[in-house]
């Protein structure tokens, strides 16, 4: 499949308004992003990146200039790295991030498009990195590569060449160097690299539609060789089939805990039986904690003896025994401190995960055994924030609030009002909202 | 068991003694500066980086070397050591390449694959940072895939602003792991690491087997 067949059929799709609902979605995941975004703003590995680094693009949640290539990789680094954004649960895509860091990087650009303009380059871009990612599912992931890396330049590369307002060639150009400049080994999870992944991704995007825009030819073959190379599997119908009227996008979900997401049944039922426990004598009376819960809860955190924030982004073991704890898991559950804490050790070491291959991905069910021989279970059939019950438009209020709030107190609203925005210079509002400024 | 990536890092940074005169003949000869010359496709890339930036200046470096006939790999590596290692550019070049030329000799894939391996090494000056740094260019080594640039229309250019790409890469990989980005501690042997994805079915040990007796890059440069 040559790229300028992609992009042909790609030119031809973004012609077409795109369906009401799928617009909606790419607010909502433009809004999520947006929150995750400032709320990581402030970490460390977004520091090494922001501190070095001065121009005109901006970073969500920072005051400083950066270049624009920097602005992207910051984002994209800050979007994803409490792990507390979105995914497209079939292809375990975290689409947002990487487009997003698109956005900022060429805000000084084309700031003043129409919200429209800029919400369908979003949503494309999402939507083709999904695209390559179920085409290519699961055996991509299963071999070790991270999906939202490796499709995420593609995606960012689209949504930078469609607010560049690239066509022809140029556009077929931007994609090859979008597919050919993805990134990501798993090796990478638990450390600053994960986050790297779509912050790269969204700077290797920008740069594939910059150049692409110059006139630089594209590599050849850049679709075959990451077929050959990077996946056993290939299914072009996933890829190109029903261009425009399956939208994959649709399938985005929205997470309610920072971590990954095949803990999130487990903490919930965790979080149900904090006051149960309390009224039992407290976790000083638990004797043991049994996890019933799919394969890959240990498959892909299993590590019990998590030693910072990101390690335990990847310990379900951590994960419930917060849940437990607290009653309530967000971010604070994965300050250090709290995870290197002799309260969350002496919790996390009677945690044991029994997996069984009967237990759906979205379900899990946690009994605690006390000291005088009581038990108390829960059972989560269907975790919030999957796909059969995604979050509400309250629930996704409150989370952004949550994010945003400490970082940049009072502008929840009008980071929202940004998103929500009709006509033009959309993404200059949503900048202003996003690092504190009025409008 | 050597533990392998460590081991990588050490001899990147070593002193390079055991380096044979052809390979170092090959690095010093190389010419002094290199400009990309006009170039709109290299300066739409460059805007997009600081004013004055040092990954900016490695761009054009390199790939004024590739224009001009240097191996890609030599190119992206030389580029980026005499940035930041000037008192021991040609070993730092010779190293990295070293490296870079036993991975892709392991993996059966073309040396310029993995350039920003070289690149990353050839910029990192202490072992904590070098190691990261590694972490964070074998990442990036999705570059295995596609076509090598060479032989269609326009795919010399190309090759120039991959090879340009790669140093601009591995130095800003070594640079983040200067400043405490964390990476994986075994990103080449780990269980998710560059070999497991890459080459299951190899052994690590390879790597490091006959290391600063033996040149890999002697066969390439």
């Amino acid at each position: 499949m040559a790229s300028s067949t992609i992009a042909d059929v790609i030119t031809e799709a973004v012609e077409q308004p795109l369906p009401d609902d799928v617009f909606a979605m790419a607010r909502r995941t433009l809004l999520n992003v947006a929150g995750t975004a400032v709320g990581a703003s402030r970490h460390e590995a977004v520091d090494a990146v922001v501190s070095h680094s001065r121009g005109v693009a901006r970073v969500p949640g920072r005051r400083t200039k950066v270049a624009p290539v920097d602005a992207a990789l910051a984002t994209g680094i800050a979007a994803h790295l409490d792990d507390f954004d979105d995914t497209h649960l079939a292809t375990v895509i975290h689409p947002g991030a990487a487009c997003l860091g698109a956005l900022a990087a060429l805000e000084p650009e084309v700031g003043a498009l129409p919200a429209t303009d800029v919400l369908n380059a979003y949503a494309w871009g999402c939507e083709l990195q999904l695209r390559l990612g179920v085409a290519v599912s699961p055996s991509h992931y299963d071999l070790g590569w991270h999906i939202t890396g490796t499709c995420g330049a593609f995606g960012a590369a689209a949504t930078s060449a469609l607010l560049l307002g690239l066509r022809g060639e140029r556009l077929a150009s931007a994609l090859s160097w979008g597919i050919s400049r993805g990134l990501g080994m798993r090796e990478g999870f638990g450390t600053m690299t994960k986050p790297f992944h779509p912050g790269k991704a969204a700077a290797n995007g920008v740069l594939a539609a910059r150049s692409a825009a110059a006139g630089a030819p594209g590599p050849d073959r850049a679709l075959e060789g990451f077929v050959e190379t990077l996946t056993r599997e290939y299914d072009e119908r996933q890829f190109l089939g029903e261009f425009g009227d399956r939208f994959e996008l649709r399938y985005n979900t929205f997470k309610p805990y920072p971590c990954g997401i095949v803990t999130h049944p487990v903490i919930e039922a965790g979080e149900h039986l904090a006051e149960p426990i309390k009224a039992a004598g407290g976790v000083e009376a638990v004797e043991g904690v049994a996890v019933h819960c799919h394969p890959l809860v240990p498959e892909l955190t299993g590590n019990p003896n998590p030693l910072d924030g990101l390690q335990a982004r990847f310990s379900t073991v951590h994960g419930v025994a917060a849940g437990l704890l607290l009653g309530l898991v967000d971010l604070s559950a994965y300050e250090d401190d709290f995870v290197r804490s002799e309260a969350m050790k002496q919790v996390r070491s009677k945690v044991r995960l029994l997996a069984a291959p009967e237990r759906a991905r979205a379900e899990a069910e946690v009994v605690v055994t006390m000291k005088d021989g009581a038990t108390l279970r829960h059972h989560v059939r269907t975790a919030r924030g999957s796909q059969e019950m995604p979050l509400t438009e309250a629930d996704l209020y409150s989370k952004v609030s949550r994010l945003i709030e400490p970082v940049l107190p009072g502008r929840t609203d009008s980071v929202v009002k940004a998103v929500s925005g009709e006509g033009p210079d959309y993404l200059t509002t949503l900048m202003n909202a996003c690092v504190g400024e009025e409008d | 068991m050597t533990d392998v990536s460590a081991s990588l890092v050490q001899f990147s940074l070593s002193g390079g003694s055991s380096i044979p005169d052809g390979l170092r003949s090959a690095v010093s000869d190389l010419p002094a500066a290199s400009s990309a010359g006009e170039d709109g496709h290299l300066a739409a890339v460059r805007s997009a980086y600081p004013e004055g930036d040092v990954r900016a200046d490695v761009l054009e470096s390199a790939a004024g070397l590739a224009r001009s006939g240097v191996h890609p790999l030599l190119a992206a590596t030389a580029s980026v050591a005499r940035l930041r290692n000037d008192a021991r550019a040609v070993e730092a070049t010779v190293l990295g390449c070293e490296v870079a030329c036993r991975l892709a000799a392991l993996l059966d894939v073309r040396p310029d694959a993995l350039s920003v391996v070289g690149a990353a090494l050839a910029g990192s000056t202490d072992p904590a940072g070098a190691l990261h740094a590694l972490g964070l260019a074998s990442t990036q080594t999705t570059t295995v895939s596609g076509s090598s640039g060479e032989g269609a229309e326009g795919q010399e250019e190309v090759a120039a602003l991959r090879t340009a790409f790669a140093a601009a890469d591995g130095l800003e990989a070594a640079l983040l792991g200067e400043r405490g980005f964390t990476a994986p501690e075994a990103p080449v042997e780990g269980r998710r690491g560059l070999l497991a994805l890459l080459a299951p079915a190899v052994d690590a040990q390879e790597l490091v087997s006959e290391l600063g007796t033996r040149w890999h890059a002697e066969a390439v440069l």
